[in-house]
């Protein structure tokens, strides 16, 4: 079994809009699948939904081998880390009383918090209330949430977000490293081609709901050898959104 | 669960959780004992049973909004730091809402004990006459709790299910008005019945008649009212549909 995530015709209807519309997405075991898409395509609401946070209307979701149910939902979801849309904190408690929370629910030892601390280097402000956070450290903090447990699978929607560009090299080869170093399968969204470019072993392009490419991302960069990546991009996605 | 709970009191750090819970029993006895300030003769002789006849009104107005408040105050710091995404990924939905809600539940139960053990210390310092009429006080105890674990079960479900807490303490606040309008309303006694914020009243264990202005006390006679065990069944009834109504949308809510 190499499939981590497999989805099947997955379909989200907002209001009479559908916003996913029949994904058939697959990341591979040890690999750093990027999710790309201009704002608005469906990007956070697919992690969502491979999280349980919100109910797909049609489709199906295998994670880990296991078809993903309200039965099977809380045993799947002990392997993942998540990191979707702005970060969750309890403002008047510190970064590391945040983590205990967390801990406690996980039954994890106490070291896990230091680890993830000096991982996302928020070692120095661990006692700090959260609620006097830059956005930027709560987005660091919101990392160290997701790789608490050390999960099989880490979903980071849009991790960089807030970051500067120090910061964002710096997240950027954390998250390179996960696969090596713990066996982590990732996936992260964006939308931007250049931070998917440096990060990514397979891309999934979603544009208005529909994943209209899906590969690694050498092939896309061999799928049209007169153009750019950027010129190719633009031509997935009808040109829509930013870059 | 344990666990559950455990996190649950870890994250009051700092929130002056149990300062509010005092605030508020210090605030329902201002409220009853200004009225015994200087008590008449009336008073002292009727106390026990004029006391019963009394607390519900006053329950009617103030559980209700202490319950809003305090689901709130349990329930806000998720929605404002979006922490219910996380947890929600962490463990059951249904037992993370039950967590929450035993702790509330704890909080608003022992709240009402202690008002009630410090309302019974008033009789016995201001004097009453009279024997003190435990089975009776026995009793109202149970009736201030049923309607408070109700009420509280919807505020809680509200708390926890709309991010806006102001959609909570203004279902709060109406339901207590009408609560309050239901207790006037003597000749539609299905209103106080049908409405959970009317049960205070609609559990009234003391009526008191023949009170004028202008004989006050002199005619006055009590009358101790039966409750029907078909009507504690119904609410006890409506308690759990409560709950599992509230458990269902919060385990079916999008995040
Ligand atoms: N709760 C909701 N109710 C109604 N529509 C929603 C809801 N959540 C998302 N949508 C709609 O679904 C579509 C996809 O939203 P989504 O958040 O998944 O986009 P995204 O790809 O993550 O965009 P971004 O890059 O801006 O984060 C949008 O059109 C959005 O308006
Ligand atoms: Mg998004």
């Amino acid at each position: 079994m190499n499939e981590i995530v497999e989805t099947k015709k997955l379909t989200k209807v907002y209001g009479g809009k559908v916003c996913v519309d029949g994904i058939d997405m697959s990341v591979e075991k040890g690999r750093i699948y990027g999710l790309l898409g201009p704002n608005g395509a469906g990007k956070s609401t697919t992690l969502k939904m491979l999280l349980g946070l919100v109910r797909p209307n049609m489709g199906e979701i295998k994670i880990f081998g296991t078809i993903f149910s309200p039965k099977t939902k809380t045993e799947i979801l002990k392997d993942i880390g998540s990191l979707i849309e702005s970060p969750s904190y309890y403002g008047h408690l510190t970064a590391r009383e945040n983590l205990r929370i967390y801990t406690t629910i996980l039954s994890l030892p106490e070291k896990n918090i230091d680890e993830v601390l000096r991982i996302v280097r928020l070692d120095g402000q661990e006692n700090k209330k959260t609620s006097a956070y830059s956005l930027g450290m709560k987005q660091r903090l919101g990392i160290a949430s997701a790789l608490l447990s050390f999960p099989k699978l880490l979903i980071l929607d849009e991790p960089t977000n807030g970051l500067d560009p120090a910061g964002i090299k710096e997240i950027r080869e954390l998250i390179l490293s996960l696969p090596k170093k713990y066996g982590m399968t990732v996936i992260v969204s964006s939308h931007l081609l250049s931070e998917i470019d440096k990060l990514a072993d397979d891309v999934g392009i979603i544009s208005n709901g529909r994943l209209v490419y899906q590969g690694s991302l050498e092939a896309l960069h061999g799928y049209d050898s007169q153009k750019s990546l950027e010129e190719i991009f633009i031509g997935l996605t009808g040109g829509v959104g930013s870059l | 669960m344990i666990t559950l709970i455990k996190c649950e009191l870890k994250k009051l750090k700092g929130r002056y959780f149990f300062v509010m819970s005092a605030v508020f029993i210090m605030l329902y006895l201002a409220w009853v004992m200004h009225g015994y300030d200087k008590p008449s003769e009336a008073d002292l002789k009727f106390g026990w049973k004029l006391l019963l006849y009394q607390l519900p009104l006053i329950n009617t107005i103030l559980l209700p909004f202490i319950c809003s408040v305090t689901a709130s105050r349990l329930c806000e710091t998720e929605h404002s730091g979006n922490m219910l995404k996380q947890l929600c990924t962490l463990t059951s939905r249904g037992r993370l809402f039950d967590a929450k809600l035993f702790l509330g539940i704890l909080s608003v139960g022992i709240s009402v004990a202690v008002m009630w053990v410090c309302i019974v210390m008033l009789g016995f310092i201001k004097g009453f006459w009279g024997k003190f009429p435990v089975d009776l006080y026995i009793k109202y105890l149970i009736f201030t709790l049923l309607p408070t674990f109700e009420i509280y079960i919807l505020q809680h479900s509200l708390a926890l299910c709309f991010k806006n807490q102001s959609v909570g303490f203004f279902t709060g606040i109406a339901g207590e008005f009408a609560g309050v309008f239901s207790i006037f309303l003597q000749n539609v006694p299905w209103l106080r019945k049908l409405l959970i914020w009317g049960h205070y009243g609609a559990l009234d264990l003391m009526g008191m008649y023949g009170w004028t202005k202008e004989t006050k006390f002199e005619n006055v006679y009590f009358v101790t009212y039966d409750i029907s065990p078909i009507f504690i069944i119904f609410i006890i009834a409506s308690t759990v549909l409560i709950y599992l109504f509230g458990r269902y949308m919060f385990e079916r809510k999008e995040l």
